[in-house]
């Protein structure tokens, strides 16, 4: 009962980052979990779990931050725009949160999917800051 | 009430092709049972017509397909869950086609058949005649409205022959009484009353609109009183259902109408918009523009989405204007063009109490008034009225999707076709999916 864009998505997801789950949430909205992915350099420890949402009205709704777990440094300091141990909204995963956000109207519904905005995270964990 | 909905000009296309043959003709067509109250929405899917060897019998007074077409087509609606309309034509008979005594009987031993094999959904027969439709649940008297939702919208509703009233005299003149009864006989939402709502509830009840469900969760501030059709300084503090709907009964003492003080994000209240024919979608919410947008396609439901900008900087109008917009099956959806609705705003709308509360960003954001003008609303409403009355009265009106460029004072026609594989609108989409996906909502 999901909608047919994520099924989709998820199934290209899938076959990128084969460990990939989604979890239903009680609002419509899922958790897509990628886990243990190597972070770059500089990041302690060097292996995390991404989370992410894809909203209620997913694809025309975009996704919109992302958390890691366990907590997570670069170059011995808390990372910018960034707040550790944060409960994933209707889970109860504690989680880094990343307050990273695609720049406004970037988002196209009929052009990005699930991997777009997993390339946009791991982008910003290029970024070691 | 059972209706039959069939997308774009899937009926139309079948009518003609039947009415050129001078015997009767065949076909099945494959429909996605919705249950709304006690009625159903068969969503048509699929339409399965016969080849020249797939009849065994064709002449003017009878038709019948072989066993082997007919055990094809009812084995796969079996498999999909879906229900059959068997469709037949009388191509001689002029007016609203009646169903013969050959027929009687031939629904009389089909029907029980259909039940066993098919499953309790309610199978249809529709008869196509020289100029009208009729349908029935097979062998019962339960009344069944055929609609086509595309482009235009076709109805056939048995019993709809309203009394049509001299004071539609002068519009008569201009579309005829099928234009006036088709409007007449429609149930009709409109999803926000505010600058551009009240002006389309005002004139629909004007032209003979005489069903209407209205929703709205916002109360009267002083600062609509400049824009709101039908407020008075008094009114300050009602529901805007309210005063639309007193609006309305002034205008029209018989007129039917529902309000609801709520918001359609929420799911009872979505709900309500299910039972109707027709939808203006007349709300600023990009949340509620999204649920409107996916409800066109997914359930087949007619919508006219409109939108109105006055863009001010240091206290100048650098741009004015609106954009009205038809969302059916067959042509393009608010997601085909890019940039029309937001995606952030969207997700805002969306997001339950809990995923606001995590969200700095929805946390910070300031919602601005925006500049308002009600002959600004107006002249976009009435865009939208006289779009509605080209889709369902017949006036040779084809634009479907319009921009109103206020500073060169032009009204542009724009493209109103599908994008292929859109998200929203196309068969990868929600196109006919029914109940089998949930509209977006808010969780409280």
């Amino acid at each position: 009962m999901g909608s047919p864009t994520l099924d989709a998505h998820f199934k290209r997801l899938k076959v990128r980052y084969p460990d990939t789950v989604l979890t239903p949430l009680p609002s419509g909205a899922a958790l897509i979990t990628l886990p243990n992915r190597p972070l770059p350099g500089g990041w302690a420890p060097t292996l995390a779990t991404l989370h992410f949402i894809a909203p209620v009205g997913y694809s025309v709704a975009a996704p919109d931050s992302f958390w890691l777990a366990p907590n997570v440094t670069v170059n011995g300091a808390v990372p910018t725009n960034s707040s550790a141990s944060q409960t994933i909204p209707e889970t109860k995963i504690s989680a880094h949160f990343f307050s990273w956000h695609l720049e406004a109207a970037r988002w196209l519904a009929n052009e990005h999917d699930l991997l777009t905005f997993v390339s946009v995270c791991l982008k910003r964990l290029e970024n070691r800051r | 009430m059972i209706k039959v909905v069939f997308p774009g000009g899937e009926l139309s296309e079948l009518a003609q092709r039947f009415r050129m043959a001078s015997v009767e003709s065949f076909a099945f067509a494959m429909a996605r049972p919705v249950r709304i109250g006690k009625g159903w929405r068969l969503l048509v899917v699929s339409i399965h017509v016969p080849s020249p060897e797939d009849y065994e019998e064709r002449t003017i007074f009878n038709v019948r397909p072989t066993a082997a077409f007919r055990l094809r087509v009812e084995k796969r609606a079996r498999q999909d869950g879906m229900v059959l309309v068997y469709i037949h034509s009388h191509p001689m008979q002029a007016g609203i086609p009646a169903f013969s005594p050959t027929d009687d009987a031939t629904e009389a031993a089909l029907a029980p058949y259909a039940r066993t094999r098919l499953g309790e959904g309610p199978h249809v027969s529709l008869l196509i005649g020289a100029q009208g439709v009729t349908a029935r649940v097979m062998a019962d008297a339960a009344p069944v409205a055929v609609f086509e939702v595309g482009r235009r919208v076709l109805s056939y509703i048995p019993g709809a022959l309203f009394v049509v009233g001299e004071e539609h005299d002068r519009q008569i003149r201009a579309f005829g009484e099928a234009g006036q009864r088709a409007i007449a006989a429609l149930t009709i939402a409109i999803v926000g009353l505010g600058g551009t709502g009240s002006v389309i509830a005002q004139m629909l009840a004007h032209m003979g609109v005489r069903k209407f469900v209205l929703i709205d969760p916002k109360r009267l501030t002083k600062t609509n009183l400049s824009r709101v059709a039908g407020t008075r300084p008094d009114d300050v503090g009602r529901a805007k259902v309210e005063v639309a709907q007193r609006m309305i009964k002034s205008i029209a003492p018989d007129a039917e109408v529902t309000i609801c003080e709520g918001d359609v994000l929420e799911a009872s209240v979505g709900a309500m918009v299910l039972g109707v024919d027709f939808v203006f979608c007349c709300t600023d919410s990009h949340g509620s523009r999204s649920f409107l947008n996916q409800l066109a396609y997914q359930y087949y439901i007619p919508v006219i989405d409109m939108g109105v900008v006055i863009n001010v900087e240091n206290d100048r109008i650098t741009h004015f204007g609106g954009r009205v917009q038809m969302l059916a099956p067959g042509l393009g959806c608010l997601v085909c063009r890019d940039g029309i609705l937001s995606p952030d705003e969207v997700r805002w709308d969306l997001s339950n109490a809990e995923a606001r509360a995590a969200d700095p960003y929805f946390n910070t954001r300031v919602q601005v008034e925006q500049p308002a003008v009600m002959s600004l609303n107006s002249a976009v409403a009435a865009q939208a009225g006289t779009m509605f009355l080209a889709a369902v009265a017949g006036i040779p009106g084809e634009a479907r999707s319009q921009l109103l460029r206020g500073m060169q004072g032009d009204l542009r026609r724009l493209d109103d076709s599908p994008r292929r594989g859109c998200v929203n609108c196309s068969k990868n989409g929600y196109f006919g999916q029914g109940d089998n996906y949930n509209l977006p909502k808010r969780m409280s």
